[in-house]
């Protein structure tokens, strides 16, 4: 499967579900953790699920019992989480490096990456 | 005493009209935003019309189930469906395919290449185009792909070029003339 394009919210996205590969992420909850806009966040979501970096399943709640629809919730798989691993690394290293790659990632903060 | 009379009586008028405004006002704006979710789902709706088949009803669910996460700020979630969606929508749908063929066949039809030819030639292309254009794809990468996967057309037709030329958005099929007489595609100099 090809890479998915890395931008810099898809590596925000990456580096926010990297915290903790196991957790379920639905989209609203996604693009607040990461900072990222609604409209961006989908596409990548869809990108990163066809890269098959991410797996997605509905939430098991009785939307009856619940108030509200069924969330949609996205988690890392095993393959995903690797190779988010080696994304964000890379990305953080071309942040170290100066010149233009640096300055093109700047806008981008791994979360518990405080240098 | 009359002028006492009519200031009571103004007073009075002020405070019904106040209470007949305020509840008016409520109602009105209640039944405005009990609108809301409801013209929220139908621009939700609109939004994955553009999507493909297979995928419109799972983004469809799962953006409605987003929206409703707006409960108690409805506008913001009618924006969501508005705007936010609108764009997700379009980078996660691919170009519509009758789009692109309208464009191909008229570049293809200053080919002077028979309309046999033509319709099977965008044919090929439309369908190859389809089964590549992933909606999981980098859509904007589509046409240039085309290159690659029309190569292999058929015997006689060794190259084409898709191009998108300038900021137009334009889509334009070199076809060179590779093509050989009589071989149903029209051959070069071949006039329709």
């Amino acid at each position: 499967m090809a890479k998915p394009r890395m931008t810099t919210q898809t590596l925000r996205i990456l580096s926010v579900m990297l915290e903790d590969p196991y957790a379920e992420w639905y989209g609203l909850q996604l693009a607040k953790a990461a900072d990222t806009a609604t409209g961006t966040l989908y596409p990548i979501l869809s990108r990163l699920e066809n890269a098959t970096w991410l797996a997605s399943t509905w939430e098991d709640v009785a939307p009856s019992a619940e108030g509200r629809p069924r969330r949609r919730l996205y988690r890392l798989t095993g393959e995903g989480a690797d190779n988010a691993r080696l994304a964000v690394d890379e990305a953080l290293q071309q942040l170290a490096r100066p010149g233009r790659a640096g300055a093109r990632l700047g806008g981008m903060r791994p979360r518990g990456v405080t240098s | 005493m009359t002028t006492v009379a009519v200031g009571i009586a103004g007073v009075l008028l002020s405070l019904v009209l106040f209470v007949v405004v305020s509840v008016v006002h409520k109602l009105i704006t209640d039944e405005i935003v009990g609108y809301v979710p409801v013209l929220t789902a139908s621009l939700i709706r609109r939004r994955t019309k553009t999507l493909p088949e297979a995928v419109r009803e799972r983004w469809e669910a799962e953006w409605i189930a987003e929206a409703a996460c707006f409960h108690d700020r409805k506008l913001r979630g009618l924006w969501f469906a508005a705007v936010d969606l609108r764009r997700a929508a379009r980078d996660i749908a691919p170009p519509p395919t009758s789009a692109v063929a309208a464009r191909i066949v008229l570049s293809v039809e200053r080919k002077r290449l028979s309309e046999a030819a033509i319709a099977e030639i965008i044919a090929r292309v439309v369908e190859r185009t389809a089964i590549h254009r992933d909606p999981w794809s980098e859509n904007r990468r589509d046409l240039a792909d085309v290159v690659l996967q029309i190569r292999d057309l058929g015997s006689t037709i060794s190259e084409f070029q898709v191009q998108r030329p300038r900021a137009s958005g334009d889509t334009r099929i070199a076809v060179q003339d590779h093509t050989t007489p009589g071989d149903g595609f029209g051959g070069p100099g071949r006039q329709r």
